[in-house]
């Protein structure tokens, strides 16, 4: 069993590898990349309590927490492709001495840290702050691969061929850096994520409580040894009375025990079990539910409750304090996009020009690594609808291309409107010629148009220029304009969100 | 390069000279180009032109857009750097086919 645990860890850590290859631009056709996302129950179960909504294959992660009622932590120890890669780095960093293991795989009371975490988070959600995905593990390793991990094999690859396209991320060090601390402290402790830190694998713990099946240990056959503690990576304490809301059900201390005292039972009926004292078995009952005082679930609860208020704070997250708030078309309106948005990266992975970056200070703090454009990386391609196709719950919306060009009612999808910064650009500040913006705009008719105008030149002649001018009703705020002007440092026509269409009405433009 | 758009043109047309210029009209995008050109901006042109004076075939392709050959900057300059003649009426060999 221990090497049947082995072979799911490596086939899912792969399925994840190859999802996540399959999504780019030109790979992705209709593959269900969003799975893992979906399987976790802490998205789904967030996602819920912000929006009363279950998007597209949400419903996948109840489904995954009715299994571990039944069978307990599996999820963590067989399928979670980021658990599977800090089980790896615990594997290697893994010291000889036995005692030295099981010091350090002894439970410690931090380990509930994760179950105070879970409830704050998850009554934050049911505030309609969701920021669960920015801990779900899921989540987290999308957004790493999405952000780090993929440009990073771009860049070797470029290093090789000369030929891939480059992709850039802002903040890419930031995520590189909580991935890197995430990876590191497994040398410390093994799988230190999924022992004190993961809300998921809280979530999954709390929901262990019901299990009908889980590891116990025959008091009659059990020498004490210790070898179960010091190959135990979920310090779920196999050694005295078990921790099912901690064990992963990896199978370790099962293979390694000698007396075969520690094996997997069907436990229906704990209270019986409990007295089942006869000479040939003697069955250790386990703890099925984390020790946690009222108090700091209490605690939890005003964490929860702190988020809310901390992270709105500014009072302009769900108003339009944003300028740089310019979201990919399809976005649902603020506050709706944000009690959906996992902040998982999948929309940055999939987008063809490298436009969708990670909010860092462009959305405020509730908005924080939730996509936004950014002209300085690309423009939104004008048949492209991918980032809604990938999106897991709906954030952003699965448009159609004729819905975004505003086919046949003539009213596009805007994501914002350009403007023209009359002190940098050439024919209005520098008295030359230009009209890049007019020939690149890619709408039809232009939303660029220029003026012919009649002006004295500095040593007194006189020029006709050709001036240009932002058609507000056409503009639909792709941001190629503001790509491909020559001013390349701080272009001389910019988008902002103003009249984005999401927002709907109310607006001057 | 937008900025002195007609000399760059002159000027990168002084690098090579061509053995043979082909210009496709069987499609014409008469507005909203080169981005933003949709399929209600084409209109069927059905011409090509061949010749081995790219400064004439330029000429005789601007007249297919509606515009004056004249009127094309670029055009003047090439003729001025000898790269050809915009008169293509004139050349020895000019002949025209419908097939």
């Amino acid at each position: 069993m221990k090497r049947l645990r082995i072979y799911y860890q490596v086939f899912f850590l792969a399925l994840f590898g190859v999802l996540m290859w399959l999504s780019a631009q030109g790979r992705l056709r209709g593959y269900p990349v969003t799975w893992f996302l979906d399987s976790s129950p802490l998205n789904a179960l967030g996602a819920l309590l912000a929006s009363w909504n279950v998007a597209h294959w949400m419903w996948i992660g109840f489904v995954m927490l009715a299994l571990t009622a039944v069978l307990g932590r599996v999820f963590c120890g067989w399928v979670c492709p980021l658990g599977t890669l800090l089980h790896g780095v615990s594997w290697l960093a893994e010291p000889r001495s036995a005692k030295e293991r099981i010091t350090r795989n002894r439970w410690l009371s931090a380990q509930n840290f994760k179950f105070v975490l879970t409830l704050a988070l998850l009554t934050a959600a049911a505030f309609g702050v969701l920021q669960a995905g920015l801990c779900d593990p899921l989540a987290l390793l999308t957004r790493s691969t999405a952000v780090v991990l993929a440009p990073m094999l771009g860049e070797a690859q470029h290093l090789i061929t000369r030929t891939a396209p480059e992709r850039a991320f802002q903040g890419a060090a930031l995520i590189a850096s909580v991935f890197c601390a995430v990876l590191a402290l497994n040398v410390w402790r093994p799988r230190f994520w999924c022992r004190y830190v993961c809300p998921l694998g809280a979530l999954l713990g709390a929901a262990s409580r019901w299990v009908l099946g889980a590891i116990t240990r025959d008091l009659q056959r059990c020498t004490n040894c210790g070898v179960c503690e010091s190959v135990c990576p979920a310090a779920s304490s196999p050694s005295s009375t078990i921790k099912t809301h901690e064990c992963f059900v990896c199978w370790n201390c099962v293979a390694r025990c000698p007396e075969a005292a520690l094996q997997w039972r069907w436990i229906f009926n704990r209270q019986k079990m409990s007295f089942a004292n006869d000479e040939k078995c003697r069955l250790n009952p386990p703890a099925t539910r984390p020790d946690l005082s009222r108090r700091s679930l209490l605690g939890a609860l005003a964490a929860g409750v702190a988020i809310v208020a901390g992270l709105r704070l500014a009072g302009t997250t769900r108003r339009r304090g944003f300028p740089l708030r310019i979201r990919p078309p399809g976005a649902l309106p603020e506050a709706d996009f944000l009690e959906r948005c996992l902040k998982c990266g999948l929309c940055m992975k999939v987008c063809p020009t490298n436009v969708l970056q990670p909010a860092l200070t462009e959305a405020g703090a509730e908005g924080f690594m939730t996509p936004v454009m950014n002209m300085t990386y690309g423009y939104c391609e004008l048949n492209c609808t991918l980032c809604g196709q990938v999106c897991p719950t709906g954030a952003i919306q699965r448009i159609t291309i004729a819905q975004k060009l505003g086919h046949p009612d003539g009213r596009p999808i805007k994501t914002g409107t350009a403007f023209f910064d009359r002190g940098r650009c050439l024919p209005w500040a520098m008295q030359r010629n230009c009209l890049v913006c007019q020939e690149i705009c890619p709408v039809s008719p232009k939303a660029i148009y220029t003026v012919d105008e009649a002006v004295l030149l500095n040593d007194g002649t006189r020029a006709v220029l050709r001036r240009p001018h932002v058609d507000p009703a056409r503009c639909i705020g792709c941001g190629l304009c503001q790509r491909e002007c020559p001013l390349e440092d701080k272009p001389a026509i910019r988008v902002s969100a103003a009249g984005e269409t999401r927002a709907g009405s109310s607006f001057y433009l | 390069m937008h900025q002195a758009i007609h000399e760059v043109i002159a000027d990168l047309a002084t690098f090579i000279t061509p053995t043979l210029v082909i210009m496709d009209g069987t499609r014409l995008l008469l507005s909203n180009g080169p981005t933003g050109g949709s399929a209600a901006d084409v209109a069927p042109g059905n011409v090509v032109a061949a010749g081995t004076d790219q400064v004439a075939v330029d000429a005789l392709a601007c007249t297919w857009l509606n515009v004056r050959p004249g009127d094309v900057e670029f055009i003047h300059l090439a003729a001025q750097l000898k790269l050809g003649s915009p008169d293509w009426r004139a050349l020895p060999h000019f002949k025209e086919v419908t097939v």
